[in-house]
């Protein structure tokens, strides 16, 4: 109890800055062992027929064949590297489109009332603009496929992207720009060496949000018909009714978004120093 | 006349005025200050809280341009903030995603850095064992030491500093001040030292200069002709304590 607030409340430095202790990787495991547990129990008991809901085994069973089958032998056997090689080509050039967009002019934005001012209207009244509306406009100017979702996935991760540097530029206090001036770094010298580095923390939790967004937008976009990618399979398992490939695509999309996630990290952590601190 | 040309003053501050634009409304700071620096001179610049002594420093290190007025560094009208005006800021203005010695050589091209000279700088501020540390991870007596090293390998032809000891307590700072000392008598290092405190000013100054209140220039100058190192507790240096605050009280 006093542990459990003390850490809530952030009076204690953290102890174990990035390190996890074992207790806490265990709680992090107990609930999808408990929902594991359940799902066993209905399907073990026949509580809900399985053609709504397929035990773990058969879910196990499937994904084994589309992952590591050989390719023919069953209509999606082995089909999983092509369908997701498909999905991370679309979800990485949707996602770097949004980045190399978001985070210059967030970095403007943040730094020069003027330009600010000119994007704020334009960003709010697109942002408001739910993702999904996008999609028939997004179909007629590109047609099915890999222009159209990642047309879909570059829209929606541009805001969080976008919003989060802006607020870390701007919030990059003078003192620290008028040392890199009086230590003789140029104007545009400081956006690289000063501004980019303080903002970092906010870029990169922007970049994360984006990231996350870009899996689900990548989904929406795959939906549509498109003969390949994780999305295209879920859509198609639906119209054959073979739920549990649908479970089995629900489980990978979640396992490569969260390896999407750790690895975007990592890389960031590698190219800039002013990422390993956090 | 012949050898006021001779010692040319480092720094000369010609009447020199500064106001704020506050919603329009011009807010006076100081006006027509008027002052001499010589080389290797340490000038404290004592005054109560909110009479501009930020300010003047921040138009003397380039970050705020004058009203009106002028600042010429050996001769020269000064211009933007470089690394010919090296800054102590009070607050902490370390890097910190850097090392210590990344801060240290920091915008410093790869190739002008001699690492040896490095090393020699952070041995003479007691930092050398740190110098692979966050600043998150050291005290902050440290983390002045690193904003002084990091001026002090550029070689700065005047050294700004703005209350650089006031967060820290009284033993550190005496720590800090006899390191400032020693580093200015080793190097020949000319420096404005801005405080608000009486005896660090009497403890580290050729000159003291008073700044007023109300928007005027320098009201006092007072030479400290005390022999180094000082003892609070002679008469003489008590006596210009006792000066100091009297005019300070004004
Ligand atoms: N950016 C600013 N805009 C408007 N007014 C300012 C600004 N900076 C300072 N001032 C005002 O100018 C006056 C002088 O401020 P300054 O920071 O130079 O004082 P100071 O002598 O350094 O005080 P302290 O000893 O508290 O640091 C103050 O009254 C302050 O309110
Ligand atoms: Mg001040």
């Amino acid at each position: 109890m006093t542990d459990l607030s003390k850490d809530a409340l952030l009076v204690n430095e953290k102890k174990n800055k990035g390190k996890r202790p074992l207790g806490s990787l265990v709680l992090g495991v107990l609930l999808p062992l408990l929902l594991l547990a359940l799902w066993e129990g209905i399907s073990r008991f026949n509580l809900v027929p399985a053609y709504l809901l397929p035990s773990p085994e058969q879910v196990l069973i499937t994904a084994k064949s589309y992952i590591f089958d050989q390719p023919g032998s069953g209509p999606y056997s082995g089909r999983f590297w092509g369908d997701l090689s498909a999905s991370l080509v679309r979800v990485v050039s949707g996602f770097s489109l949004a980045a190399l967009c978001a985070i210059p002019l967030g970095l403007c934005s943040g730094r020069i009332e003027r330009i600010n001012a000119l994007l704020s209207g334009l960003v709010n009244g697109l942002r408001a603009v739910p993702g999904i509306c996008w999609l028939p406009l997004a179909m007629i100017w590109f047609g099915i496929g890999l222009k159209t979702t990642v047309f879909l996935v570059a829209l929606a991760a541009f805001f969080p992207i976008y919003q989060n540097t802006l607020t870390g530029s701007a919030l990059v206090a003078p003192v620290y720009l008028q040392a890199g001036a009086m230590l003789g770094v140029s104007p545009l010298g400081r956006v690289f060496s000063i501004i980019v580095p303080m903002a970092m923390p906010n870029i990169i939790v922007g970049l994360r949000l984006g990231m996350g967004i870009a899996w689900a937008y990548l989904v929406l976009g795959e939906l549509t018909g498109v003969p390949d990618g994780l999305g295209a399979v879920i859509m198609d398992a639906r119209m054959l009714g073979q739920t549990d490939l649908i479970v089995v695509g629900i489980f990978l999309i979640a396992l490569i978004g969260k390896l999407c996630d750790s690895l975007l990290v990592l890389l960031l952590r590698t190219l800039f120093k002013s990422a390993r601190r956090l | 006349m012949e050898q006021s040309v001779q010692i040319d003053p480092l720094l000369r501050i010609q009447a020199l005025s500064h106001w704020y634009r506050i919603n329009g409304a011009a807010r006076l700071v100081f006006s027509n200050l008027q002052g001499e620096l010589r080389q290797g001179e340490l000038v404290c610049l004592i005054g109560r809280s909110g009479c501009g002594k930020s300010t003047l420093l921040k138009v003397i290190a380039g970050f705020l341009q004058p009203s009106s007025g002028k600042c010429l560094l050996a001769g020269q009208e000064i211009g933007d903030a470089g690394p010919d005006r090296g800054v102590v800021f009070q607050e902490d203005a370390l890097f910190p995603w850097l090392t210590v010695r990344e801060n240290v050589t920091f915008g410093m091209k790869a190739n002008t850095i001699d690492s040896g000279e490095v090393d020699a700088l952070l041995q003479q501020v007691g930092l050398f064992d740190y110098a692979g540390q966050l600043p998150q991870t050291l005290s902050g007596g440290m983390k002045q030491r690193v904003a002084l090293a990091r001026v002090l390998i550029r070689s700065p032809r005047l050294l700004l500093m703005d209350e650089p000891f006031g967060a820290l307590d009284a033993q550190t700072r005496e720590e800090m001040q006899s390191l400032l000392l020693r580093l200015m008598r080793d190097r020949q290092q000319t420096v404005i030292f801005v405080t608000h405190d009486v005896q660090e000013a009497l403890l580290l100054a050729d000159r003291i200069w008073l700044m007023d209140q109300e928007g005027g220039g320098f009201t006092h100058e007072l030479l400290v002709a005390l022999p180094r190192p000082r003892d609070p507790s002679v008469p003489a240096f008590q006596e210009q304590a006792r000066q100091l605050h009297s005019w300070l009280r004004q």
